[in-house]
């Protein structure tokens, strides 16, 4: 079981959306249209605490798996993340991946956060902050015009080094 | 500073630094940037800003401040 206290926010990414928290949820949770917005992943997640979350290939291949922590609907979706199917990626920790909806006036706040259990460094963090801001910007415009951006995506200098470099040296048993 | 991150949609990045010791004005501002550029993207995309309550969020902050 995941102890979600030993674990420390290391990105968050706020948006304002002009949508119904609702709205929002539905984007987060519908493979209809995180397609669209989310580098094609389709989500797939069973709508319970411990349920499955994760993130498919268009030819159904995992990419994401984990376990949902929190389902409360419209207000906050938390659930663990592995990256599967690259090379090493799925002996890194678990994070934790945390939205929060809330109103804020006529539109709604969204607020990412990653959170990890381990002194992760700069160079691995690099690439969720590379990349919420465009799933996220994206997903935005989804939802204010009916259109998701096109977007090129490519891992931060470093990143792919980084994390072989923390899954041969395993960090995060010297610091338990 | 923009520049072509494809083929289709700019990447904005803004950078606010040198606080010194004013921690509680990067608090503020922290929160303040997200709106205003969140309200930037959707004018330039549909032609209407967002209209954050920002007394919704300083009451909230005042409320959590005050526990």
């Amino acid at each position: 079981m995941t102890d979600a206290a030993s674990f420390v926010p290391k990105t968050v990414y706020v948006t304002y959306i002009a949508a119904a928290p609702e709205q929002i949820w539905q984007a987060l949770t519908d493979p209809a249209f995180t397609r669209h917005y989310f580098s094609g992943f389709a989500v797939d997640v069973e709508p319970r605490a411990d349920g499955h979350f994760r993130l498919l290939y268009p030819d159904g291949r995992v990419h994401i798996a984990g376990r949902v922590l929190e389902w409360s609907p419209p207000q906050r979706f938390a659930c663990t993340w592995v990256v599967k199917g690259m090379q090493g990626f799925d002996q890194l920790p678990e994070c934790i991946v945390t939205y929060e909806i809330e109103q804020a006036g006529g539109s709604c706040k969204l607020t990412m956060t990653e959170s990890h259990s381990w002194d992760v460094s700069e160079a691995i963090l690099a690439g969720g902050r590379a990349g919420w801001p465009a799933i996220l910007s994206s997903l935005k415009s989804l939802l204010e015009t009916g259109n998701a951006l096109a977007i090129a995506m490519a891992p931060p200098p470093d990143f792919m080094e980084a994390v072989a470099r923390a899954v041969a040296e395993k960090p995060w048993l010297r610091s338990r | 500073m923009t520049r072509p991150h494809s083929s289709v949609s700019p990447r904005l990045t803004v950078v606010h630094n040198e606080f010194g010791d004013g921690r509680k004005i990067f608090g503020l501002v922290s929160k303040g940037w997200p709106a205003a550029l969140s309200s930037l993207k959707s004018y330039l995309e549909t032609g209407c800003g967002l209209q954050p309550s920002w007394d919704e969020e300083a009451a909230k902050r005042a409320a959590a401040e005050a526990q």
